[in-house]
């Protein structure tokens, strides 16, 4: 596996001083930098004619984003709170079912956040596993996993503000008991996309922009 | 039942007399009449027509209103697609949206469905799962005069409010073009077919 993104030193650029710091303990919501997002959406065209997949709830704000580069849109809200239950247990076949069929015309983005966090060990594979047959040759995945026990417990809600900041807000139960997934284990996991660009931020969350080969 | 917003007529209508807005063109310059289906009100089938509509009930089948607005208040509870020119939602809509102009989502929107419309609002707080398209929206081919419409012999009723009033259905109207998205809902629509 390519682990070139490794080595030109993203970890230590300058997105990781702009990060705002998440907090210990739930509070309201966070803002600070998204780099990966500014990442992803770097080479792409406003006005353009994307097609982008929030596997997270609507949030207004991200719409905005989304309407300068896409004219269509999906939020899937794979895992909301009350029902991520599902997604956690070994059902997670049920929270699949709010992805698009494969008939839906092939995606250009898709904002996972810190779905591989939310969904048990087990839905991993099946999940990418459609994510990929959703998607252009050449789409970008972007996601935000746990890499330390730093971070928040519970699952995020994030809000995009602009093209390369965002919102995190903690919400719903704890999740279960995990250790953080490390880089390795996220390059083999979300196969065939390939990391292009890794950011840490503060507050113990990594944030990548992968690329489906 | 339904009525007139910005009317002083309060005075229950007879469910056999329908609510449309005759606009010919010399009132083109008269405010737009709105119905309301109020809350107490439940249709299953087909709702259609010439004029902007408030739901505030329930409505489960088909809502095309071609040119005008189409509002679900914040009590309004619909399991239909939805056309017209301008929606918006304030309640709960489970159905496709089609807008020739503009969608909006208030805050205490609760939506499953697909959006389209060249414009989209989502307010702070309102919930939504599905797709949003941007495209154009074409518009719907001009519906006949009402004259030319054959007048239903003996219209079914197609729901009944809880204190037993009825609505009845509309005369056919020419396909809104919107998917079903179950076999209950193509059910309701035939029911509410006016016999050839």
């Amino acid at each position: 596996m390519p682990l070139g993104w490794l080595r030109f030193g993203e970890w230590g650029g300058s997105a990781r001083e702009e990060v705002s710091v998440a907090p210990h303990d739930p509070g309201p919501a966070v803002e600070g930098a998204a780099p990966g997002v500014a990442a992803l959406f770097d080479r792409s065209r406003e006005e353009g004619q994307h097609a982008i997949l929030d596997l997270g709830p609507a949030a207004p704000g991200s719409f905005e984003v989304y309407r300068r580069f896409a004219r269509r849109v999906r939020f899937v809200d794979l895992c909301p709170p009350g029902e991520c239950e599902e997604a956690l247990g070994r059902a997670w076949d049920s929270a699949l079912r709010f992805l698009p069929g494969a008939s839906d015309e092939p995606y250009d983005h898709i904002f996972g956040w810190d779905i591989l966090d939310r969904m048990a060990p087990c839905g991993h594979r099946p999940l990418i596993d459609r994510l990929s047959g959703l998607s252009r040759p050449g789409a970008r995945l972007h996601l935000i996993v746990r890499a330390s026990s730093e971070a928040p417990r519970r699952p995020l809600r994030f809000t995009l503000t602009s093209t390369d900041r965002m919102t995190y807000e903690p919400v719903g139960e704890p999740l279960p008991e995990r250790g953080p997934i490390l880089p390795a284990e996220v390059e083999r996991l979300i196969d065939p996309f390939v990391v292009d660009r890794a950011f840490t931020l503060k507050g113990g969350l990594r944030e990548y922009v992968a690329i489906l080969r | 039942m339904w009525k007139r917003d910005g009317t002083q007529d309060e005075t229950p209508r007879t469910p056999r007399e329908p609510e449309r807005s005759e606009r010919p063109a010399e009132h083109a310059h008269t405010p737009v009449e709105r119905a309301t289906i109020g809350r107490s009100i439940r249709i299953r089938g087909e709702v259609s027509g010439d004029e902007d509509l408030l739901i505030q009930g329930e409505v489960d089948g088909t809502v095309s209103l071609g040119e005008h607005a189409v509002t679900v208040g914040s009590e309004g509870e619909v399991k239909a697609d939805i056309t017209g020119r301008l929606i918006t939602v304030e309640g709960r809509v489970e159905g496709d949206l089609t807008a020739l102009e503009q969608i909006i989502l208030r805050g205490s929107a609760r939506v499953d469905g697909d959006l389209k419309a060249p414009r989209v609002v989502l307010e702070d707080g309102a919930r939504f799962r599905g797709g949003v398209d941007m495209g154009e929206v074409a518009r719907p081919a001009a519906r006949p005069e009402r004259a030319d419409v054959p007048p239903a012999k003996a219209p079914p009723a197609i729901g009944s409010a809880p204190n037993g009033k009825s609505k009845e259905a509309e005369p056919a109207k020419p396909s809104s073009g919107s998917k079903d998205r179950s076999g209950d809902k193509a059910g309701a629509r035939a029911a509410g077919a006016a016999p050839a």
